[in-house]
């Protein structure tokens, strides 16, 4: 996608007129996501903001290219830094923290990372059988194993489990013989 | 890795483990890092493709992250971050003024409903129509789901526009395109259905909803609040109050909100 390019490119050269093009184009659906889901104005500011700054960061280092559309990837961004800032609460301390807060450098640093790891598995997760994706897509939405059994009309739980146990294991080594998660691996 | 050893470490990350099973696992995890490895792998794998939870990073140990670390930290970001900033601050100020209008206007209404009850106008006994304008404003519009391929993303993100700017007829033929492409999501079908509604189209905002509650999506159930919302724009006050009395009794979505209507209906 040529504008994807575009936008890229205007981030890392700071191009402000573009930048205010992405705003313009983005930010509307964007603030309506996190206002639906128990965010504020200044939430959606934020978590905007992070996003571009992180997406700059990654081009300048890594030059990557975005297949689909880019405002719906710097969607997608946002919404996994809204996850990830939701989830804060339930985290426990770590030895990384100090006095709870985080240098600001650093949580980006890993929230981009985090970012990679979740496109890997997302990416790998499209590249199993249909009836592994729907299976697995219920097993890691929680969903009983018994409502499982219903859903796809399998015989038992016992089934059920062992397709979820074959299906995780095709996905696994499709996620772990994929170069990036070498450099992913230590998070 | 077996089959055992696959659902004691589920068990373990779905906190499943009695105390005693749990000490084991623990002493397992601490002395074999193969073990403690896979652990940590398949906690990644249910934090990262479960919609509800993230996966956060353990360690920072890594040459990557020291790189991008150090880009974090230039004067090129620096910059950068400054000027997405000012970008977000300069279009912020119009939408300030907006929502300086809008809780003008709020006040303003709850000043004047509170003379009304102090000179005793009875602003109870509000019209079935007066009940579906008010309970729909308040209901919390869901947000559709990004997976799916890239031309329906995009035209969703069209949609999700449209819905914001209350432009139902434009956002309506996306939606139900969508629909029929075979895009399943629980979002897609209520914000579908208030558009027909919106849009005196109430035939067609049963049938979506209809097929909402039949569908096998958890979004399901709260198809019933919507439909009880489409029988007070229709005035068919009975058919609202038996969706209203099936969530009740079924505690299904909205349920605080469907008593309270009931008991302005009653």
């Amino acid at each position: 996608m040529i504008l994807s390019k575009i936008y890229l490119e205007a981030l890392i050269q700071n191009d402000r007129k573009r930048i205010e093009m992405i705003y313009e184009e983005c930010y509307p659906p964007i603030k309506a996501f996190i206002l639906n889901n128990s965010g504020n104005q200044e939430d959606a500011k934020d978590i905007f903001q992070k996003a571009l700054l992180q997406i700059a960061m990654r081009y300048k280092r890594e030059t990557f290219e975005i297949t689909g559309d880019f405002q719906i990837y710097l969607f997608a961004v946002c919404r996994n830094l809204w996850r990830r800032e939701i989830n804060k609460s339930k985290r426990k301390v770590t030895n990384r923290e100090v006095g709870n807060i985080y240098i600001e450098e650093t949580d980006s640093a890993l929230a981009l990372l985090e970012q990679k790891r979740e496109e890997l598995f997302t990416e790998k997760l499209t590249l199993i059988s249909e009836n592994c994706k729907k299976v697995l897509s219920l097993y890691f939405s929680k969903i009983p194993y018994s409502e499982i059994v219903k859903t796809l009309n399998y015989q038992s739980e016992t089934v059920v489990r062992q397709r979820v146990f074959k299906c995780k294991k095709k996905l696994t080594e499709l996620i772990k013989s994929d170069k990036r998660y070498l450099s992913l691996k230590e998070l | 890795m077996n089959l055992e050893e696959d659902i004691w470490i589920e068990r373990f990350l779905k906190d499943e483990l009695s105390e005693s099973e749990e000490k084991d696992f623990r002493e397992r995890m601490s002395s074999d890092t193969e073990f403690r490895e896979k652990v940590a792998f398949e906690r990644q794998l249910f934090e990262t493709l479960n919609q509800e939870d993230w996966s956060f990073a353990e360690t920072g140990a890594s040459v990557e992250f020291e790189a991008y670390k150090a880009l974090f930290q230039s004067d090129e970001a620096r910059n950068i971050n400054q000027t997405i900033s000012e970008v977000i601050d300069k279009h912020q100020g119009t939408s300030k003024v907006r929502n300086l209008r809008k809780w003008i206007f709020y006040p303003v209404a709850a000043a004047i409903t509170l003379v009304a009850v102090l000179f005793g106008v009875d602003h109870f006994g509000r019209s079935s129509e007066e009940l579906y304008v008010s309970y729909l404003d308040k209901s919390d519009l869901p947000s559709f789901s990004t997976r799916g391929d890239d031309i329906t993303q995009k035209e969703l993100l069209t949609a999700q526009s449209y819905l914001n700017n209350k432009q139902y007829d434009k956002a309506e033929p996306i939606l139900s395109n969508a629909l029929e492409s075979g895009y399943e999501d629980g979002a897609l079908y209520i914000n579908l259905a208030i558009c027909q509604m919106q849009t005196q189209k109430y035939d067609k905002a049963e049938s979506t909803l209809n097929m909402l509650i039949a569908s096998n999506l958890l979004d399901g159930e709260k198809g019933y609040w919507y439909k009880s919302l489409l029988y007070l724009a229709i005035g068919k006050t009975d058919k609202s109050k038996e969706a209203l009395n099936s969530i009740i009794d079924n505690s299904y979505f909205n349920q605080e909100a469907a008593k309270e209507l009931l008991e302005e209906l009653e």
